[in-house]
């Protein structure tokens, strides 16, 4: 009798010390890893939250393209039907957290493609009411297409501090989806012969790519709450 | 006689990892050492989101590029936890990155809101805390509770139905 009550005693004394460790564990207080700096703040404050934006890798997509196109000065050289060649890939972007968060873009290639292939990374609140006049706001499309296809390039790289990392488009907190685009192309000077949008088409190229979208946090310093 | 020796088995066993979880923690509390729990991959892989790392204070002349250190807000409410990309002394300030953020943190962090180095991180123990203190766990918890007194009364009936079939057929 007496060891069966002292069984139950340290059974219970065992539960005791097991829920306590538990609780132990459960307030953990966390650390977060999310903040910006807001500089409306005199006081430079850390402001905290939660980041949250859905990490998409699309993995490969195939890009079919049966017409080139040239990036190209208009009024030189007349190509009047850019908006139609373009294969439009797009990714939906939702951040339920607190804070602002940049969506990075990297496009590699995911096997041995044909020449020529471009892109251009925006969202349709970008200004600028086509892909072109998009493009158009941030490099300058000039005669030679060697020289704006060095500024697209470099445009799609990234600059500043964090330059190398892509192009990142920035994703508001507490928002509906953002629907992020990525407008591909082929260079009429690179394919252009071999490439035709005619009845009798010929060949009809695919380029395979690697799209990968990263999320991180914005550190461009401010938005409005 | 088989059913008793399974359950002091498992008593046993609850009871060695009770034991070790208490020495755990009066470890980290003679050690001074406090423990937070991960809520993102922004230092994957070093940790990740779930894992709990365990952190000691420091001097600031101790601190060193590479450190991962516990940074709290000016008041205090919330911490971080990066790894120091670099140190500026004069100014005793210390600029921390995320190993998987792309870039530095937005501002460089005062020295004395340094909480301490990152002594070594567990995995998962950090989701005790997340499941604990998410909005559904209460109710998961009531319906657990009300799943085993269900259970038990559904026993505790067919066990008094089978007795009193036994009556019968006697």
């Amino acid at each position: 009798m007496l060891r069966k009550k002292t069984k139950k005693a340290f059974m219970a004394v065992v539960s005791v010390i097991f829920a306590l460790s538990i609780g132990y564990f459960a307030v953990l207080p966390p650390t977060s890893a999310w903040f910006y700096q807001d500089l409306y703040d005199e006081d430079r404050q850390f402001i905290f939250g939660t980041l949250s934006l859905d990490q998409v890798y699309l993995g490969t997509a195939d890009i079919d393209l049966p017409a080139a196109t040239k990036l190209e000065n208009e009024a030189v050289f007349g190509e009047t039907r850019f908006e139609e060649a373009l294969h439009i890939v797009e990714v939906d972007a939702t951040n339920d957290g607190t804070l602002p968060a940049r969506v990075y873009l990297k496009v590699t290639a995911a096997a041995e493609n044909p020449a020529g292939l471009h892109y251009y990374f925006y969202f349709d609140d970008d200004d600028g009411a086509t892909v072109k006049e998009k493009i158009a706001n941030h490099i300058a499309i000039t005669d030679n297409a060697a020289d704006t296809y060095t500024a697209l390039d470099a445009y799609n790289i990234g600059s500043g501090y964090a330059g190398g990392q892509g192009r990142y488009i920035v994703v508001p907190p507490n928002t509906a989806t953002k629907i992020l685009k990525i407008a591909f192309w082929a260079d009429y000077n690179v394919v252009g012969s071999n490439l035709e949008n005619t009845v009798n088409v010929t060949d009809h190229y695919t380029y395979n790519v690697n799209i990968e979208l990263h999320a991180g946090q914005n550190s461009d310093g401010w938005f409005t709450r | 006689m088989k059913k008793h020796r399974i359950l002091s088995t498992l008593f046993i066993c609850f009871s060695l990892i009770t034991f070790f979880l208490a020495g755990f923690i009066g470890f980290l509390a003679l050690t001074h050492t406090k423990g937070y729990s991960v809520q993102s991959n922004s230092m994957a892989p070093e940790f990740g989101a779930g894992s709990v790392v365990f952190v000691r204070s420091v001097q600031a002349e101790d601190l060193r590029e590479g450190n991962i250190v516990t940074v709290q807000s000016t008041n205090g409410s919330m911490v971080f936890t990066h790894r120091i990309a670099r140190i500026d002394r004069e100014k005793s300030l210390v600029y921390t990155k995320g190993d998987n953020n792309p870039s530095e943190d937005p501002m460089p962090a005062d020295m004395s809101l340094v909480v301490g180095r990152v002594w070594f991180s567990l995995p998962l123990l950090g989701t005790v805390s997340a499941v604990m203190q998410s909005r559904m766990f209460p109710v998961t918890l009531a319906l657990i509770a009300m799943m085993l007194v269900a259970t038990r009364f559904i026993l505790t009936m067919v066990k008094k139905h089978r007795k009193g079939g036994g009556k019968d057929a006697a």
